[in-house]
């Protein structure tokens, strides 16, 4: 019987280092362009859709806003953001890939003209474990979590949150409602990520938002440090 | 479920390393992945063995090593692993902490089949 010798060959590199080329080369356009780059993540209908169509309603006349929203199947959240008032929104239809990748953002940029643009939102799959590995050219990571989900979710998922520099609880309206204590997913949160930057909105009352808005208006006028906000480097 | 394109871009990676360097059948990948990438490795090693022979790897396996969280502490300077998932300094206590392994989704080697001798 012929045996088979073999030979180990050190072959050392990332499974996804050309995701992180095209995110890297995504980040520099942003950085050129001066734009501010979020990568909003959460479970499906924890509001992110609904957190955007709020800011595009409230900041719109003020700021200049690109967005992609990512979905599996259907474009309508774009078209939500559309009607809601976004000059410059472009839907991804991941045909079943539960998460964004980085070329999907860089083709739906191609048609996302960034002149003026000083904030770019990537609405990422709802979703809250594929994310996280996927680098999207983003600044910052943005992390939504609602009232009616768990509030053991920063504990359950702390990859995302450890990634994340802001988490926007949303649904406070719905807190008395549930077993859901705000004060506990703070801590919890806090204790995977403690420079985790946290605001507390209800997209249905409009509780909260001005806190949001405020952060937003400080980020394009270069009171709030995005660099400073940055998390440490998933290597 | 995005383990099944991680095995895709495990196998596209190889095979581009396997044409770029001519080298024979391959029989393991090893790979390094930390606590905080998020990758589930049975479905993993699933999708994997779904996609190979796609590349000409049939027998190709995965072995996988697993690494904890690794926190180095910038107010004692201890740099430790943690078993659970508090990122807290083992020693002293801090939460000014930082990961210093964890996040790895790494290919580290491959087994290489060199020619056939005969025994």
């Amino acid at each position: 019987m012929p045996t088979l010798n073999l030979k180990k060959f050190e072959f050392r590199q990332k499974v996804l280092a050309e995701n992180d080329r095209v995110a890297a080369a995504l980040r520099e356009t942003f950085e050129e362009r001066g734009v501010a780059s979020f990568n909003l993540v959460s479970s499906p209908g924890s509001g992110k859709t609904s957190l955007l169509e709020h800011t595009l309603r409230e900041l719109g006349d003020e700021l200049n806003m690109a967005l992609v929203a990512g979905d599996v199947q259907t474009d309508n959240d774009a078209n939500r953001l559309i009607a809601a008032g976004g000059k410059r929104v472009r839907p991804i239809v991941t045909g079943g890939a539960c998460h964004l990748e980085a070329h999907m953002v860089g083709t739906a940029m191609e048609e996302i003209d960034l002149d003026g643009v000083d904030i770019m939102f990537i609405e990422n799959v709802g979703n809250l474990v594929c994310p996280s590995s996927y680098d999207l050219g983003e600044h910052l990571k943005i992390a939504l979590i609602s009232t009616t989900e768990g509030d053991d979710k920063p504990l359950k998922y702390p990859g995302i949150f450890r990634r994340s520099s802001v988490m926007v609880i949303n649904k406070t309206d719905l807190a008395q409602y549930s077993n859901f204590s705000i004060e506990r997913v703070r801590e919890n949160a806090l204790s995977i990520n403690p420079g985790l930057r946290i605001f507390e909105v209800s997209c249905q009352t409009g509780e909260g938002l001005d806190a949001w808005y405020d952060w937003l208006r400080g980020v394009v006028a270069g009171s709030e440090s995005l660099a400073s906000m940055a998390v440490e480097e998933a290597r | 479920m995005h383990e099944l394109s991680i095995a895709q871009s495990i196998l596209e990676s190889v095979q581009r390393e396997q044409d770029r360097q001519g080298w024979g059948a391959i029989s393991s990948i090893s790979l390094q992945i930390g606590a905080l990438a998020g990758i589930h490795n049975d479905s993993l090693v699933f999708g994997f063995e779904a996609l190979r022979s796609e590349f000409g790897m049939d027998a190709c396996t995965l072995e996988i090593e697993s690494l904890p969280i690794t926190l180095a502490c910038a107010t004692c300077g201890t740099t430790a692993p943690t078993e659970e998932l508090a990122f807290i300094c083992s020693v002293c206590g801090s939460s000014d902490v930082s990961v210093t392994s964890g996040y790895e989704l790494d290919i580290v080697s491959v087994d290489v089949a060199e020619q056939p001798v005969q025994s």
